[in-house]
């Protein structure tokens, strides 16, 4: 391949793959979300629409995003959010709850997002009482009009519902339900029965709004999805390269083998991670002597995707 | 101030020289000094009347000032009493009235105290010492001195307003006190003649009486032992009920309880043209004969306080005739002073309520003990304004009526609000600034506003887009419907309960008593709201003095990380000072307990209560103890879920302070569903009439919670606008966007879910029921599903799946909680078992 000698605008083979490679690995690896979402645009549609109004009108709301793993709901919020904040007033507060394990973190974490340890920074802010005290006082001083919305992200919001009392719930639900600072609380968890988990006062001051994220793509959506994901972005500096790894791809999607192995895939499980980590494995295998993902790397690397970790060991 | 290590030492009190002269009725000495000296310090300090002290208080570092008007003490000498006359100092003043001041008050600064509701005679063994009072003119600057003891006067303080204090009046008061030689007398001030300060009216007042200063003295402690006098009708009558059964009073407290009881019998009908007389004429023989009734009933009570020394009978000494004498002439004089003052000013609502609250303190002299009041409450929990004890049944009937008119008026307002437009409201509120304590609501009802302009903004954008006018009135309903305001102008269907709680608490804050309620009831029937609701008329009512003012403290169990946390927001609230949990309830414990000038009914609202629930239970029992004290005049109410919480988790003596006012809100019917949307509709046509008996009888047959029915309208209301692009669209919401917004609420996603998963998934699930019917169990290991999915899996011609893709599969359905798994780390070994019914699972699968 190196024959292929470069010509004035082209750059080295070797320049190509390294760029290739960081293009399709921040792709992979960095969870880069697709531009559009796939099945559930009547879902983001509505989550677009209540965050506007919060951004927009003030309106405080609270919403639950349920899904499955892997399909994107942390993606679809964070989509939303630059959408609808672009340019807007407002602030973002995520919480994950594999992080803030107990109200007293998540609280720390709030303070710390919504840049308000400048204002405390002289007070000793020792105690956790003061600390929630304090936070709400600032959320209820705001008033429709001219406060800044705030918009709270839960990630895994069923760890939050494990917290003692659900005093963070309770309260965010509290505010968003009252006319105090606009809010709009956000939850994501892949547990459907979510609400079940909530205390009945809580649960009262939730809104119930549920967004399932629920796709199921067909076959051939899922290899759409593939060749989407390996294809290479239109400003791609070698159009030479780009177009040879385009016809590539598309050659790769064809192959019949290729197509057996994607179809295992995708009965096992039609979430974006497991592909990516299929097509990582591929990835990798590029080299300057190889620009182009071959059948055989796929079937490699799904191999060593289906391979039963314990039996291996055993066999080594 | 460094007077807190002396605090410590005991401090030894004993008159100075000879009684004055004596009141034989009463059984007391008046005295002209008070000698306070140190154990084991040879000086002593002399407290003579007409100087300033310091008052032991509740704050260490700020006791409280007074003036010293009167000393007395009984036969025996175990009593030493003062007459007082208080100043506030800055740190009285609640922060939200301080605003008022429009400037910075200085440390030193201190504040003539010109309120009612205040007890102006106190223990003389709470007085620290002298200090130094200077009065200074309205625009003159405070004087740059070190000296921490010496404070000063520029205004004074009535409880409401600021406004300029005469310094003729205080330094005749000063001066007036005959032959006190003291060296001690704080300096008086150059008495600058009264300037005039701009519209203040206390000015203008004070100005009015003549200046002779005799007659200056006699009025203002005539005025003050008036007041007195009522005070303790008030408190201490209830209470020293038990000193009339001591046996050597026996005959006399009949006869004097006789007159009580007659003068109790008419006063209500004085009240009453009090109250309904204010501006008008009032009739100057009636104002004369109650006050002559009080004065008298003044005597009998200070005579039943000091009786518990043993009475003895003094010679009569012509001194306390002559004293008497002079009581009730300098009674008639300042009766007289009081009605210029009335007939002077065009109707000051100051004065007018100066007037009506000495007949409304006989009240509480109407009831026997608090424990028993408390009780009785409960029996008359309909009509809880009725008076317990035996006045004449008209007079009961009258204040209830005048109760129920008062509450009827409120409630008339309020529905008239509700028709009218926002910039109306400003009428109902009488003035944010004033209201700025409680101003919660307040703030809310400008949000409100302010809200509703947004709103319309919101429609005329939306409007343009979305083209037909219908749809505007649509979505201005959608962006209005929802939003669950505590500052409704109206809480439909909860009138009664509106009512009854409205009553309790003003009945108590008249009669000045504590007490407890109870209030459960479901989430979102709008316990909450209602009580808010009634705090908010109350605080109107208190704004226009037809009650005494109060504080309204909020305390909410979710809003604390620890149930000990209580303690500590409410001292905040109360007086703004931070402390930990237990300084605070220290503090609350000595606040409640001890009797204060100044005090306001305070009315606590304690929302979940359940979570403020502690092993020993010692948050509820002193919440619950407080109100019970003879001092505290606090009314708790609580709120709680469940009916039977007092039972439940309370033991036996907390749940007996509580008592049994206890009041429950039922879920809301279908048609009170209906009844709220309507009203929050604000009469637009936005929904069908089947759409929302749809919402009310879903939610009703639920739940009943006002909230999800309103969540309901809103969603459906926004399927609707989205659906307005169709022809067919009606702008109404109908039947369908309602079916629509039901089915995502409350229909589960598990069958969505379990179409959505992928096929292992579903071969997994399948292979699960499979395994159950085998062995004839809900539940199996995962070794034992796995097989059956092999197996399945060579049915349906797939290539079967290792362990460890197995083991994935089923921890991303036990993820979802499709399934219920141990923890991971059993391996092939964990159990599994459906969380979801079989038939959910065939269905879906079968679906496909």
């Amino acid at each position: 391949m190196s024959k292929r000698k470069v010509t004035d605008a082209h750059l080295p083979v070797g320049e190509c793959i390294t760029q290739l490679q960081e293009i399709l690995r921040r792709r992979l690896c960095c969870q880069q979300l697709p531009d559009r979402p796939d099945g559930v645009e009547a879902q983001h549609k509505h989550l677009l629409e209540l965050l506007r109004r919060t951004a927009v009108h003030g309106e405080s709301n609270s919403v639950l995003i349920v899904g499955p793993q892997g399909s994107w709901k942390n993606n679809a919020a964070e989509v939303r959010v630059e959408r609808s904040a672009g340019g807007e007033r407002s602030a973002e507060k995520p919480a994950a709850g594999l992080l803030q394990t107990d109200d007293r973190i998540a609280l720390k974490e709030i303070t710390r997002q919504l840049h308000l340890e400048n204002v405390v920074g002289d007070k000793v802010f020792g105690s956790f009482a003061e600390n929630l005290a304090f936070l709400l006082e600032a959320l209820k001083k705001g008033d429709r009009s001219s406060s800044r919305p705030v918009l709270f992200v839960l990630d895994e919001f069923d760890l939050f519902a494990h917290h003692k009392n659900q005093t963070l719930l309770y309260n965010l639900f509290d505010v968003s339900q009252s006319a105090q600072a606009p809010i709009a609380v956000v939850g994501i968890t892949c547990r459907l029965d979510v609400l079940e988990l909530l205390e009945k006062r809580v649960k009262s001051r939730f809104s119930h709004r549920q967004i399932h994220l629920l796709s199921s793509p067909t076959f051939p959506q899922y290899v759409d999805r593939v060749r989407t994901q390996l294809s290479l972005p239109d400003d791609f500096p070698d159009v030479k390269f780009a177009e040879d790894w385009k016809a590539s791809v598309k050659s790769l999607c064809e192959d019949k083998s290729v197509e057996d192995v994607l179809k295992r895939h995708f009965n096992s499980s039609r979430d974006f991670r497991s592909m990516h980590m299929l097509l990582m494995l591929c990835l990798s295998r590029v080299s300057v002597s190889k620009p182009a993902i071959r059948p055989a790397d796929l079937l490699e690397a799904s191999r060593l995707c289906f391979t039963d970790s314990k039996a291996n060991m055993l066999h080594w | 101030m460094k007077y807190s290590a002396r605090l410590r030492v005991r401090r030894v009190y004993r008159w100075l020289g000879g009684p004055l002269r004596s009141n034989r009725k009463l059984k007391t000495y008046d005295y002209r000094s008070l000698a306070i000296s140190v154990e084991g310090l040879p000086r002593t300090t002399v407290i003579n009347t007409g100087q300033h002290i310091l008052i032991e208080g509740e704050d260490e570092d700020n006791p409280y000032v007074a003036k010293v008007l009167k000393l007395f003490g009984d036969e025996s000498g175990k009593q030493k009493k003062a007459v007082v006359q208080w100043f506030a100092r800055v740190s009285e003043v609640p922060l939200s009235k301080l605003k008022l001041l429009g400037r910075e008050p200085h440390p030193q600064e201190i504040f003539y105290y010109d309120g009612r509701s205040c007890d102006d005679e106190v223990n003389a063994e709470s007085i620290l010492r002298p200090v130094q009072v200077k009065h200074l003119d309205g625009a003159a600057p405070f004087p740059d001195s070190d000296d921490k003891d010496t404070l000063y006067v520029k205004l004074s303080w009535d409880s409401k307003n600021f406004k300029a204090v005469d310094s003729s009046l205080l330094d005749s008061e000063l001066a007036s006190p005959p032959s006190c030689p003291k060296p001690s007398l704080p300096p008086s001030p150059p008495c600058s003649p009264p300037t005039a300060a701009p519209a203040s009216r206390g000015l203008s007042r004070r100005a009015l009486p003549t200046p002779d200063l005799g007659i200056m003295r006699r009025a203002t402690s005539g005025e003050a032992r008036y007041s007195r006098a009522t005070m303790s009708a008030g408190k201490a009558g209830a209470a020293e009920a038990e000193s009339l059964h001591s046996a050597t009073k026996l005959s006399a407290s009949k006869c004097l309880s006789a007159k009580r009881r007659t003068a109790s019998a008419r006063t209500p009908g004085v009240r009453k043209k009090l109250e309904l007389s204010k501006k008008s004429s009032m009739i100057r023989d009636d104002v004369l004969c109650q006050l002559l009734k009080e004065d008298l009933e003044s005597q009998v009570v200070l005579a039943q306080r000091l009786s518990s020394s043993p009475p003895q009978s003094s010679p009569q000494t012509p001194l306390r005739k002559n004293h008497g004498a002079e009581d009730d002439v300098f009674c008639l004089k300042s009766s007289s002073v009081f009605l210029t003052r009335l007939s002077g000013t065009s109707s000051p609502p100051d004065d007018s309520s100066r007037a009506t609250t000495p007949s409304r303190r006989k009240e509480p002299k109407t009831l026997k003990e608090p424990a028993l009041a408390v009780l009785a409450e409960v029996d008359h929990e309909n009509s809880p304004m009725l008076p317990v004890a035996d006045t004449p049944r008209s007079s009961k009937r009258k204040s209830a009526q005048l109760v129920s008119s008062r509450i009827r008026k409120q409630l008339n307002l309020l529905d008239n609000h509700q028709d009218l437009n926002s910039d109306d409201e400003d009428e109902f509120v009488p003035s944010k600034k004033e209201l700025q304590s409680s101003s919660e609501d307040d703030d809310d009802e400008g949000e409100e506003e302010a809200e509703l302009d947004s709103d319309e903004e919101v429609v005329m954008k939306r409007g343009r887009h979305v083209g037909t006018p219908r749809s505007k009135q649509k979505t201005r309903s959608s962006t209005r419907t929802p939003r669950k305001t505590p500052s409704k102008k109206s809480l439909p269907c909860r009138e009664q309960e509106f009512q009854d709680i409205y009553s309790f608490v003003e009945s108590k804050i008249i009669d000045g008593t504590g007490g407890c309620m109870y209030i459960s009831g479901v989430p979102g029937t709008g316990k909450t709201a209602t009580v808010h609701e009634v705090m908010r008329c109350l605080q109107h009512a208190a704004d226009v003095d037809e009650i005494p003012p109060f504080h309204f403290i909020e305390i909410n169990g979710m809003k604390m990380t620890d149930p000990h946390q209580a303690y500590v927001q409410i001292l905040q609230k109360l007086t703004g000072q931070k402390a930990t949990a237990d300084h605070a309830a220290a503090l609350l414990e000595k606040r409640f307990s001890n009797p204060a000038p100044r005090k306001e009914t305070t009315v606590l609202l304690v929302d979940e209560l359940d979570l403020l629930w502690t092993r020993k239970q010692n948050v509820m029992y002193n919440l619950f103890d407080w109100p019970t004290r003879r001092h505290a005049r606090l009314v708790v109410l609580t709120i709680a879920n469940t009916m039977d919480l007092p039972e439940r988790i309370m033991i036996n003596r907390v749940a007996s302070r509580l008592g049994l006012t206890r009041m429950s809100f039922q879920p809301y019917s279908f048609k009170q569903l209906q009844q709220i949307i309507m009203s929050r509709l604000n009469k637009v046509k936005a929904f069908e009439e089947d759409a929302l008996q749809l919402v009310s009888r879903k939610v009703a047959a639920l739940s009943g919670d006002a909230r999800r029915c309103l969540d309901i309208c809103r969603r459906a209301t926004e399927i609707c606008e989205h659906s307005a692009a169709e022809p067919s669209a009606t702008g109404l919401v109908g039947m369908s966007h309602v079916m629509e917004a039901l089915n995502e609420m409350f229909s589960s996603a598990y069958v969505t879910a379990i179409k959505c998963a992928s096929v292992q998934e579903q071969l997994f699930l399948r292979a699960v029921i499979a395994e159950f019917r085998r062995i004839g169990l809900e539940e199996a290991t995962f070794q034992q599903v796995f097989v059956q999915q092999q197996a399945l899996c060579r049915v349906e011609g797939l290539q079967p799946v290792s362990v460890s893709e197995g083991l994935a599969v089923c921890q991303r359905l036990g993820a979802c909680r499709l399934l219920l798994l141990e923890p991971s780390r059993l391996g092939v070994l964990q159990r599994v078992r459906l969380n979801v019914s079989q038939d959910d699972v065939l269905f879906a699968l079968k679906a496909d």
